[in-house]
């Protein structure tokens, strides 16, 4: 639903949103085909399409790119989180409000962060193969850094 | 314990490279802004909370139950690393079984929590609770922790005991005060018959009808109460099974009732495992003995085994010249049959209860089952009729549609009918 929701409000502001709508409905279907076959590998197919309707038209939005990316988390957090509540269980009291309220907590501060990186965007930089190279090995070590520690943490 | 990080965090990091990449070469600073909350959230998964740490036991209220009780167990799960939710999978098998759904509860740091929960004992045996799985995810569910809870507890489960109104009288007794009547004369409750009167005879003991008619004293005769030796024969060489019910476990439990009902009328029983692994206990009477015969039988089991054993591998005093040697066997292999065909050589009073096998076979519905179903069933006709011709009882047990007395009434009726001859 959330994903759906992402789309609709995406399609209302762009152009041609006959094609946006296509890639609602679609990111809806995979998150809905993930969920029916306890498999998670339509759902970063889901997020790739619900973020290229987002990013691909150009032009102004009603929703901002930080909220858009935080409600792109909220649907993934949700439906990965749907996924691990498949088992049947005896679930006591308290079990479910801990991870909401991380995942929410996540989702909010993710909106300032992301804004200061579309600030940090705005700055006047001439672009230049230097800066460009710069920015990819930053990507790299950015990823690498993250793998890194998933790998170590993993180990422990 | 197995620490294992959510495959969503390697699509986060994925999702994010592509992201920042796309964000680089189309020059659109938003694709780098929807990808930072995926940043953010890999980020605190790996570096905002403390490692996942995981302490329990498993504990069962008591160590011996009767088959059908249910056993109270508690799983006690300590954390010491970042709160978690923990994933409680209880320890079930068929035979010691709780429900399988697990417990999810949430651990706060350095806290312990016990989980109650109940055991159902399925069958007698020796069981083995645990150890139970746990699985704990940190806050955000990006890491997990996996692994085995307390050490497995040992639950020795008795078979249920039958009450029996009927037993398989011996044929001899031995002279100690029981409460089966001898066959022999002496002082006793049972009148046996009538004799001159002898110097010695108490006055009390004069039958003075008798005395009258024939106008000569006669005393009266009367057979004395002794108690027996009954050797409880578990054939245990094979078995037929079908449904977690079989042969042996129905042996089992009559082994059982038959040694409660002989001890309780102060007979002494004694307990020959024969198969692929030979136990005894000696002749003893007592509930002590009941004890031990009920505790030796959680170790019955069918082992494979192509050793050739016969009775010369049972020491001397376990068979008691006089003794009813009472077998429970499916009549399956050829050295359990031997070693009865043996005992019934060497003059023992020996009673046979076969717990049919007919029951845990699966019907044939015909075709090409038809004709071997048929010639094993006159093969063990014949090998009934083998028996018989010794004047030996064979009953048949069809477990669990008709009921041990039935056999033991079985036995009785040969026994009135066909009584062997007894070794001089």
């Amino acid at each position: 639903m959330l994903a759906a929701a992402l789309g609709i409000t995406t399609a209302a502001d762009a152009e041609p949103s006959a094609a946006i709508l296509a890639g609602a409905a679609l990111a809806t279907f995979l998150l809905a085909l993930a969920l029916s076959t306890d498999h998670s590998p339509p759902i970063p197919v889901a997020l790739l399409v619900l973020g290229a309707i987002y990013a691909v038209p150009s032009g102004d939005r009603v929703v901002a790119a930080p909220i858009y990316g935080s409600g792109l988390l909220l649907t993934a957090e949700l439906a990965y989180w749907s996924l691990d509540e498949r088992v049947r269980e005896r679930m006591r009291a308290g079990v479910v409000g801990p991870r909401l309220l991380a995942i929410l907590a996540v989702a909010a501060a993710t909106i300032p962060a992301s804004a200061l990186v579309l600030i940090a965007a705005e700055a006047d930089v001439a672009r230049s193969p230097g800066i460009t190279a710069a920015g990819a090995a930053a990507i790299v070590a950015c990823v690498g850094l993250l793998t890194v520690l998933a790998r170590l943490r993993s180990g422990n | 314990m197995t620490l294992s990080a959510s495959p969503r965090l390697q699509t986060y990091t994925a999702l994010t490279a592509i992201a920042l990449v796309a964000a680089l070469a189309a020059g659109r600073p938003e694709l780098a802004a929807l990808a930072t909350p995926f940043v953010l959230l890999v980020a605190v998964a790996l570096v905002g909370s403390a490692p996942l740490a995981l302490e329990g036991t498993l504990r069962l209220d008591r160590e011996r139950a009767l088959e059908g009780e249910r056993v109270r167990a508690t799983a006690t799960v300590s954390g010491g690393g970042t709160p978690a939710r923990v994933e409680l999978y209880l320890p079930t098998t068929e035979r010691l079984h709780t429900d399988p759904s697990p417990i999810a509860f949430w651990l706060p740091r350095g806290q312990r929590r016990e989980i109650p929960f109940e055991l159902a004992v399925e069958r007698w045996g020796v069981h083995h609770a645990g150890p139970a799985m746990v699985r704990a995810r940190d806050r955000l569910g990006t890491f997990a922790l996996e692994g085995k809870l307390g050490r497995p507890c040992e639950l020795r489960a008795y078979p249920s005991v039958r009450r029996l109104d009927t037993l398989i009288e011996p044929l001899k007794t031995r002279p100690v005060l029981g409460s089966q009547v001898s066959r022999e004369r002496g002082e006793g409750i049972e009148f046996a018959d009538l004799r001159p009167l002898v110097p010695g005879d108490r006055v009390r003991r004069i039958n003075w009808r008798a005395t009258s008619r024939r106008r000569v004293p006669y005393v009266n005769v009367q057979h004395p109460e002794h108690s027996a030796d009954v050797v409880l024969f578990l054939d245990t060489f094979a078995e037929a099974e079908h449904a977690e019910e079989g042969t042996l476990d129905a042996a089992v439990h009559a082994a059982a009732a038959l040694a409660s009902a002989y001890l309780a009328q102060r007979d002494r029983v004694a307990l020959v495992s024969f198969g692929g692994v030979l136990y005894w206990l000696t002749p003893s009477a007592g509930t002590r003995q009941l004890y031990r015969i009920v505790d030796a039988l959680l170790a019955s089991d069918v082992r494979l085994s192509y050793a050739w054993k016969d009775i010369t591998h049972l020491p001397r005093r376990l068979l008691p010249a006089r003794a009813l040697v009472l077998a429970l066997s499916p009549l399956l292999d050829a050295r359990g049959v031997g070693a009865l065909l043996d005992l019934r050589a060497r003059g023992y009073d020996l009673a046979v209860v076969e717990v049919s096998p007919m029951a845990h076979t699966p019907a044939g519905d015909g075709g090409s089952y038809r004709l071997p179903l048929r010639l094993w069933r006159l093969q063990r006709d014949a090998l009934r009729a083998r028996f018989e011709m010794l004047g030996v009882p064979v009953a048949r047990w069809e477990h669990p549609r008709t009921s041990l007395e039935l056999a033991i009434e079985e036995v009785t009726t040969f026994r009135r009918h066909a009584r062997p001859a007894l070794r001089s």
